[in-house]
């Protein structure tokens, strides 16, 4: 019969189905893109750092700063406050970072320059502690400095290192050959490496250098060589003065794989809370435009007068509408996962994506049922208007609330027996409990209010009783709908 | 053709009955009138018919197709035009008769069909319009429109030609006689009961919900107590000779420079005696015309004598 064809048109075209469709699917996939994009780059320091090194020219010395920030990208408007003999030397950070200070020291074998900075951060001036930066004064310059674990912006679960060289007169470097040695050996120093990476360059001053990363696991060395192939020394201000002829980087990857587990926490963690208001508003204003305002209104007799029983009738419309909720549920689920894969390289497991499709589904369908059912109980349009919004407000967008308010008033405690068969009892009655009661039993903890670790068989949530339920759920209503459709005027 | 067989409907218990134990036949190629107060279970007949209603008991049929079991197959062959049509108002009138199109055995003709009666009841330049934008008048147009979209072979009509223009009463007049020529069986259900005299094969009045008379087309003509109108030039001259001679007939009645013979002791046909008897006694006669009671004296009549 083409009329269905048409209900369906009818349903996808109605300006406030295309709206929430969109919502659902624009919020899922916003949400979806936020937590992908920062799982994995919390690590990011967001406060400024600071490379050091230093060149002498007779009894001046220059102390030349870099300040960055994660990424090891100039920093401006930093103070930094060099301490020597009892003065204080200030320079603030330029747009290229640098916060350089001459002033005059007395030879020794070694002097001390105490450092400390500040920044703004949210209106508020943060001041860091003081470190001791230690000149090594036979050294006219400090040559090479390494800084470890700048993150690399095109992938932030990737580290490299910051290289910075002040030569004589801070002049910038020599060609320097950059070796990265990559082990999966427990030594402190191994033997041997798996693989190593040469980066070279020449006249660097300031030098952002991430390096190829064959195995996440792998801890990295780094030595550095001039053109003649002899090892230059890596000089550390910071650790007394001393220079290294090797430095151990550790491991420069954050990455931990993704696993579904994980894959699901994201989803649980705002999501579902998305489709949780949204599939009922669009459910139960959908099933009001398109079939209770007409059977209130009168408008479905010009339809009822033609060829059609009434069963044939509320069957079509109520089809159409739960196409619109399955689409709405499975193009936000499909976008999700798209996402993810895209950050994570991991689709969603097909039960997985079933299981979330399913339970949106019978939500969204669910909430349609009742209001398809009470659109048969009321006489008037702003009586079923009335019940729309009520079954909203009630049935889902306070239903988090309500059993907390009850487990309250009776005391329940929250460590009890009685706290878990109460939460998911409130789970059963409403169909806003629906997609936590499928929470609980993919996570094995407790929905909606989240924290506690439960075994659901021991509590009667297999999938059984659960696709049971959400059947139930669909069809009780609607069959009463059927039934007042076919035999009541 | 629409049989109608000792249909009840009760829509409260605690309420009579709004049709009560109703029986009639619409025979193809007929108009029935329906006449009856405000009440009377018209409405509620029709909306039986066509199949909104469910009858709480009795049967329904529809070319022999039950209305209830046989809804589908019943309805196929039913257009009804309600006295208030409403419709999905954001819909647009092409829109709509295409998504009723939907619902018949659709042929490559059906979009001109379409066209043709959106043509016909004259609202071919406001097709984009939606359908809340119409007036009632319109809505009424397009509501002919789209009961007649499947070429239905029982047509219904429920006070139609209120809210219509006088262009809009002459049309639907024309098309209920263009239907019956086509053998279509219709029921005409309207307060104006002067187009009901003037177009029906048949008059039904029912008063709650029950069926009180049935006059066929002949019966029409004659109803109740027969009256003549008589104009006699220079009545002055022989009034007295005049009123002599049809005292013995009935009761003189004057009205607008004529007189009226009501409550007349002879039978219909010898009425002409009474002419016969004027013009043999000199009596120069203008004007001498016998008429029944029209159908709303005799509606007016029979309901208050029922009641």
């Amino acid at each position: 019969m083409r009329s269905i064809s048409y209900e369906i048109k009818r349903t996808m075209r109605s300006r406030f189905v295309i709206i929430l469709i969109i919502a659902i699917v624009g919020l899922s996939a916003l949400l979806a893109y936020e937590t992908a994009s920062t799982s994995n780059s919390l690590n990011v320091p967001t406060t400024p750092e600071v490379a050091y090194g230093y060149y002498l020219n007779n009894n001046n010395l220059t102390m030349v700063s870099y300040v960055y920030d994660g990424y090891g990208n100039p920093v401006k408007n930093v103070e930094i406050y060099y301490q020597y003999n009892g003065s204080d030397y200030r320079a603030i950070s330029s747009s290229k970072g640098y916060a350089n200070a001459t002033f005059q020291v007395k030879y020794s074998s070694q002097i001390n320059v105490l450092i400390n900075y500040t920044y703004t951060r949210f209106g508020t001036k943060i001041e860091t502690p003081s470190i001791a930066y230690t000149i090594n004064l036979a050294m006219k310059y400090s040559g090479l400095e390494i800084y470890p674990y700048i993150f690399n912006k095109l992938n932030s679960t990737r580290m490299g290192i910051l290289a910075m060289y002040v030569g004589n007169n801070g002049s910038s470097s020599p060609n320097l050959s950059f070796i990265f040695l990559a082990t999966n050996s427990s030594r402190s120093i191994p033997n041997s490496f798996n693989y190593t990476f040469y980066y070279n360059f020449t006249s660097i001053s300031i030098k952002k250098i991430f390096p190829t990363i064959e195995n996440i696991n792998d801890t990295y060395y780094i030595e550095v060589k001039n053109s003649n192939g002899t090892l230059v020394n890596i000089y550390s201000g910071l650790e007394g003065g001393k220079s290294f002829p090797i430095i151990l980087l550790g491991k420069l990857s954050t990455y931990s794989p993704m696993t579904q587990s994980r894959l699901q926490s994201l989803v649980f963690s705002g999501i579902s809370s998305i489709l949780d208001l949204f599939i009922p508003i669009l459910a139960i204003f959908t099933a009001y435009l398109t079939y209770g305002k007409d059977r209130t209104s009168g408008v479905i007799e010009s339809v009822l007068k033609r060829p059609v029983t009434r069963g044939e009738l509320i069957t079509t419309r109520f089809l159409s509408n739960a196409i619109a909720i399955f689409i709405a549920s499975a193009v936000a689920m499909a976008l999700v996962d798209l996402i993810y894969f895209y950050y994570f390289s991991m689709y969603f497991s097909v039960i997985f994506l079933t299981e979330l499709i399913w339970t949106y589904f019978v939500e969204g369908v669910a909430f349609l049922s009742i209001v398809y059912m009470i659109s048969h109980l009321v006489k008037s349009q702003g009586a079923l208007l009335g019940a729309a919004i009520g079954i909203f407000v009630v049935m889902d967008l306070f239903w988090e609330i309500i059993p907390l308010a009850v487990i309250s008033a009776l005391g329940i405690s929250s460590s009890s027996s009685t706290y878990v068969i109460t939460n998911i009892i409130f789970d059963y009655i409403s169909p806003a409990g629906y997609s936590n009661l499928f929470q609980t039993l993919i996570t094995n903890k407790l929905g909606s209010f989240g924290g506690i670790t439960i075994n659901p068989s021991a509590y009667g949530l297999t999938y059984l009783p659960l696709i049971a339920a959400g059947l139930l759920w669909i069809l009780i209503p609607f069959l009463i709908a059927y039934l007042l459709a076919k035999y009541r005027d | 053709m629409i049989e109608i067989n000792n249909v009840t409907k009760i829509y409260s218990k605690n309420n009579p009955p709004a049709v009560n134990s109703l029986t009639l036949k619409i025979n193809d190629g007929e108009i029935l009138g329906l006449v009856g107060l405000n009440g009377a279970g018209k409405t509620t007949t029709i909306r039986m018919i066509a199949g909104i209603l469910l009858p709480t008991s009795g049967k329904i049929s529809v070319d022999g197709f039950d209305v209830v079991r046989e809804k589908v197959k019943a309805s196929n062959n039913v257009g009804w035009i309600p006295e208030l049509p409403n419709f999905e108002p954001n819909a647009k009138p092409l829109q709509l008769m295409r998504y009723y199109a939907g619902f018949y055995k659709n042929n490559d003709e059906m979009e001109k069909r379409i066209r043709d009666l959106l043509d016909m009841v004259g609202l071919s330049n406001d097709l984009n319009k939606k359908l809340r934008e119409y007036s009632q008048g319109m809505k009424k147009r397009f509501a002919i429109a789209e009961s007649l979209i499947n070429d239905p072979k029982n047509v219904l009509f429920d006070e139609t030609l209120n809210g219509l223009d006088p262009e809009g009463v002459k049309f639907v007049r024309n098309l209920i006689l263009e239907l019956k020529l086509r053998e279509r069986s219709i029921l005409l259900s309207s307060h104006i009961l002067t187009e009901i005299e003037n177009l029906a094969d048949r008059v039904a009045i029912i008063s709650h919900g029950k069926l009180i008379k049935t006059l066929t087309k002949s019966e029409l003509k004659n109803l109740g107590k027969m009256k003549i109108y008589i104009e006699i030039i220079n009545l002055n001259d022989f009034r007295e000779n005049v009123e002599k001679i049809l005292k013995k007939y009935g009761t003189i009645e004057k009205t607008d420079g004529q007189l009226v013979l009501t409550d007349l002791n002879v039978q219909d046909n010898e009425i002409p005696n009474i002419l016969d008897d004027l013009i043999s006694n000199k009596i120069k006669v203008r004007k001498f015309e016998p008429v029944g009671e029209s159908l709303e004296e005799y509606f007016f009549k029979l309901i208050g004598e029922r009641q």
